[in-house]
């Protein structure tokens, strides 16, 4: 079964990634999807922090530590633009706040 | 002592630059990896089979979404249903990426699709115009085989450590962060801001669907808002400019 999966979850992956690259290369795409896939990056990648931040096991919840990290770490990631300073940040304030029983 | 000032770009082969201008982008990944490797293992997969879905899957938030339901008893077709959703996205990144890699020979074309990662496609999509043309292929195969390497790495010693990595260091959250290191650059204007906060309403108020949903539903959202968001712009645009 493991191993069904390994193959199976290996050509979808493939196959989505080099949809545009690999399969549909030619061609141009008109200005009005050039305006959506501009705006991929940031719709799916809040679409990917959201829930993780507001819910635990698909329900709306409020977790303070989490939501604050999360804020730092979006201040941090807007000035410096930096992967390790939000992730370290983040992940002390994630800790501090849990040591501080909040 | 004083840091260096960077080489000039002749001296520095294009693969190399790409491999370097990735490091800023790997702190992200290395709990990310780690989180990955406990979760396969935890799912009841075999060092190898791990190892297997890391080297040949390599889809880090599939990988973990593909964990959960094998450790939940799922069925096989609803979990590759599951990492088609998940892993759709990859689908927007290529067509984004579709014209920059266009000049790619087939086989170049080819390892930058099986490549392909939320990490590398946050560095194309900023860095790549930069690069002359000829050295793009070797700049993202350099980038594209780091971040590879280190993800199996990072993996594996995932899998080797497991339970011993302790929960309360809730190193899941260090992926959390690091997409939104990822993503905060994305914004850039008011319909990239409105398609990230729509965005991510959006996904949190449908997070109780199945197969993670929510996260097509969520770009779908995010995207809309973020056009009408641009059409009003232009509009308020002409209007300001007309009076």
């Amino acid at each position: 079964m493991t191993a069904l999966l390994i193959l199976g979850m290996s050509l979808i992956t493939f196959l989505l990634r080099s949809s545009f690259i690999v399969f549909l290369s030619k061609g141009e795409f008109p200005p009005s999807i050039r305006l959506a896939l501009g705006l991929v990056p940031a719709a799916v990648l809040a679409a990917l922090v959201w829930p993780d931040v507001l819910t635990k096991a698909g329900m709306f919840t409020l977790e303070w530590d989490k939501i604050l990290a999360a804020v730092l770490g979006v201040w941090v990631a807007w000035k410096t633009k930096n992967v390790l300073y939000t992730v370290l940040l983040g992940m002390l304030a994630l800790w501090g706040l849990r040591g501080l029983g909040l | 002592m004083k840091p260096s000032p960077p080489p000039p770009r002749s001296t520095l082969s294009p693969f190399l630059r790409g491999m370097l201008e990735f490091v800023p982008i790997l702190p992200g990944a290395i709990p990310f990896g780690l989180v990955v490797g406990v979760a396969q293992v935890q799912a009841g997969m075999s060092l190898l089979e791990s190892v297997g879905l890391s080297a040949l899957g390599y889809a880090g938030s599939a990988q973990l979404v593909a964990s959960q339901m094998v450790q939940g008893g799922a069925p096989l077709l609803l979990i590759l249903l599951a990492v088609a959703v998940v892993n759709l996205r990859f689908a927007m990144y290529s067509a984004v990426l579709r014209e920059r890699f266009r000049g790619f020979s087939g086989l170049g074309r080819a390892l930058n699709g099986f490549l392909l990662t939320d990490q590398t496609f946050a560095l194309f999509s900023q860095k790549l115009e930069r690069v002359v043309p000829r050295e793009r292929l070797p700049y993202t195969l350099g980038a594209g085989l780091f971040m590879y390497a280190v993800w199996q790495v990072c993996t594996l010693l995932g899998a080797l450590l497991g339970q011993t990595l302790p929960r309360a260091w809730s190193l899941d959250f260090a992926v959390t962060l690091t997409f939104i290191a990822l993503g905060v650059p994305a914004i850039k204007d008011r319909p990239t801001l409105a398609a990230a906060c729509a965005g991510g309403l959006a996904a949190v108020l449908t997070a109780s669907l199945p197969f993670k949903l929510n996260l097509l539903i969520g770009a779908a959202v995010g995207i809309a808002v973020g056009l009408l968001m641009t059409r009003f712009s232009s509009r308020w645009g002409r209007w300001e400019a007309r009076s």
